[in-house]
């Protein structure tokens, strides 16, 4: 029944959520063609020379193939950034009860806080891990309908990628809002988590950090994937996980 | 005797910051009772309730509810498991439906009666379709409370019940607690400012002001401990405090000495007679009276 508490406050969100990747992933598909005309128009040797130049260049020849558009595009770009807000969203709010209302009626049932957090983390992510992988099915079942092949394994991969990278900011916003009664605090600090990331992962080499690992961006140019980051980004997970059960456990209502 | 006492706490501190919500509470409550948790607003009823049902952990001292200790989480979920709660906001989970909100309910208590749930969903008149957020606070109070009746506690526990409610509605309420304590021998402990419901239906009170009990007992004994005694002189009555035990309170008004005692009528009268008084009444106490000489004493 706690299972089917969290689904009742999170449903909307969630259902937005899929309804918002799904529309726009597939926005995305249908666009390539239009894509496609605007990089024929140009041609890579008008762009000069320079640091600049170089990095249209580069990014014209990935927009000139399918693959290279919807993980440009897509997985590296909009799904990463929206997932980010929604893992946001989707771990913000009392684990007693997301509207916040009716606290003390969850507290009063026999039913240990350990297990209302572990319901609603779990919940979170179960949601998150959906709203990782449908799209990224979904543009594989429609790009035929746009003339284009996208291959199952690689749009999995990316989904999975994506999923456990956001999953740390599910976990964030889920422990801050142990702390916050409200639903706005633990979002807007979590966003600001993401941005202090966001920051770590500039200095960086290219092709290290969590949000690189999310964009599966070392997949997509040589097949490898960037276990370490996932690995640190499950632990993460855990560990904020835990310590929203610790704070939850110690905490008076 | 073991088990004679459903809740019992000792010495139970607490403190929010420089706030001292709980100083030292001593709370005993009978199996089978209905006990009245009197005190004025802030006074500690509903940080003892949370205590009780380990929403709030005590800075110390020990609260015991069917024998198990509140502030350890396993044994928490066991009395929970026992114990029904009405909170104070009555906040229900908005967008259930009550017949959706009674059957999630159902699932955690494994002594639910689901013939009760019928049988107070007709006598309550609840709209099982209607969404909790369409109920009126009244109609809230309700729902909240047959969830706390048809849970099969052995324990009922509700914070403020009647406040806000018409007086219709808190008559119905009152009646139904009753009937339901008598029938399924739940034990009940409300707390309440309301002094009229206290004295409508408990038969123990205990009185907590500042953090601490000041008064606690049935209300029956307390009725023949507490008395007041009205001595009238030929003169002006005497300015020294009289040296009778168990004086509450003393009031002078001319020739008239009005003395609450606790130390039971006869005693009071017997001593009262030693100040030479020309006559010694001796006139009923309400409940009203022992709570508002009793918080007043204290303070």
């Amino acid at each position: 029944m706690l299972w089917y508490k969290s689904w009742l406050d999170t449903r909307w969100a969630f259902l937005i959520a899929l309804a918002l990747l799904i529309v726009l992933g597939l926005g995305s598909v249908f666009g390539f063609a239009t894509v496609q005309e605007l990089v024929k128009s140009l041609s890579p040797a008008d762009l000069g020379q320079g640091e600049l130049a170089d990095t249209l260049r580069e990014e014209i020849e990935l927009q000139s193939t399918f693959r290279g558009y919807i993980w440009s595009q897509w997985f590296a770009q909009n799904n990463t950034t929206l997932l980010i807000i929604l893992a946001a969203v989707l771990g913000s709010g009392s684990p007693f009860s997301g509207s916040g209302r009716g606290v003390l009626f969850s507290l009063a049932l026999p039913a240990s806080r350990e297990r209302w957090i572990a319901t609603r983390a779990g919940a979170a992510l179960l949601e998150l891990f959906v709203l990782a992988m449908v799209p990224s099915v979904a543009i594989v079942a429609v790009a035929p309908a746009a003339g284009e092949q996208f291959a199952l394994g690689e749009a999995l991969v990316y989904g999975l990628c994506a999923f456990v990278g956001a999953s740390v900011f599910t976990s964030i916003a889920t422990l801050l809002s142990t702390v916050f009664d409200d639903l706005w605090r633990p979002l807007l600090l979590t966003c600001c988590a993401a941005l202090a990331i966001a920051m770590v992962g500039y200095a960086l080499p290219e092709d290290r950090g969590l949000f690189a690992a999310m964009t599966g961006g070392n997949y997509f140019f040589d097949g490898s994937v960037l276990w370490p980051e996932l690995l640190v980004a499950v632990v993460a997970v855990a560990g904020f996980v835990y310590a929203a059960a610790v704070s939850v456990a110690r905490r008076d209502f | 005797m073991a088990g004679e006492w459903i809740i019992e706490t000792a010495d139970v501190r607490k403190s929010y910051g420089h706030v001292q919500a709980l100083a030292g509470l001593d709370l005993r409550v009978p199996r089978g009772a209905i006990c009245g948790l009197l005190g004025r607003n802030g006074a500690g009823k509903t940080t003892t309730v949370k205590v009780l049902l380990g929403m709030v952990r005590p800075t110390s001292g020990t609260a015991r509810v069917l024998g198990l200790a509140a502030d350890d989480e396993r044994a928490s979920v066991e009395i929970r498991s026992r114990t029904a709660f009405v909170s104070e906001d009555k906040e229900l989970y908005r967008g259930m439906s009550v017949a959706t909100l009674i059957r999630f309910t159902a699932a955690f208590y494994p002594r639910w009666r689901a013939d009760l749930a019928s049988e107070y969903l007709a006598k309550l008149e609840l709209p099982p379709d209607a969404l909790v957020k369409h109920l009126s606070r009244g109609m809230r109070t309700k729902c909240a409370l047959l969830l706390a009746l048809a849970s099969g506690a052995e324990l009922l526990i509700l914070d403020e019940p009647m406040s806000g409610l018409d007086p219709a509605v808190t008559e119905q309420i009152l009646q139904l607690l009753v009937k339901h304590a008598g029938n399924e021998g739940a034990t009940v402990l409300f707390s309440s400012h309301q002094l009229a419901d206290v004295d409508q239906i408990a038969d123990h009170v205990a009185i907590v002001d500042r953090g601490r009990v000041v008064v606690d007992g049935a209300l029956d004994d307390l009725r023949t401990r507490y008395s007041r005694v009205q001595l009238v002189f030929d003169g002006a009555a005497p300015e020294s405090a009289p040296s009778i035990s168990g004086v509450v309170a003393v009031r002078r008004q001319g020739r008239v000495l009005t003395v609450l005692s606790n130390a039971g009528a006869d005693r009071l009268v017997v001593e009262a007679r030693g100040l030479n008084p020309k006559s010694v009444e001796v006139l009923p106490v309400t409940l009203k009276e022992i709570f508002l000489e009793t918080v007043a004493v204290e303070n």
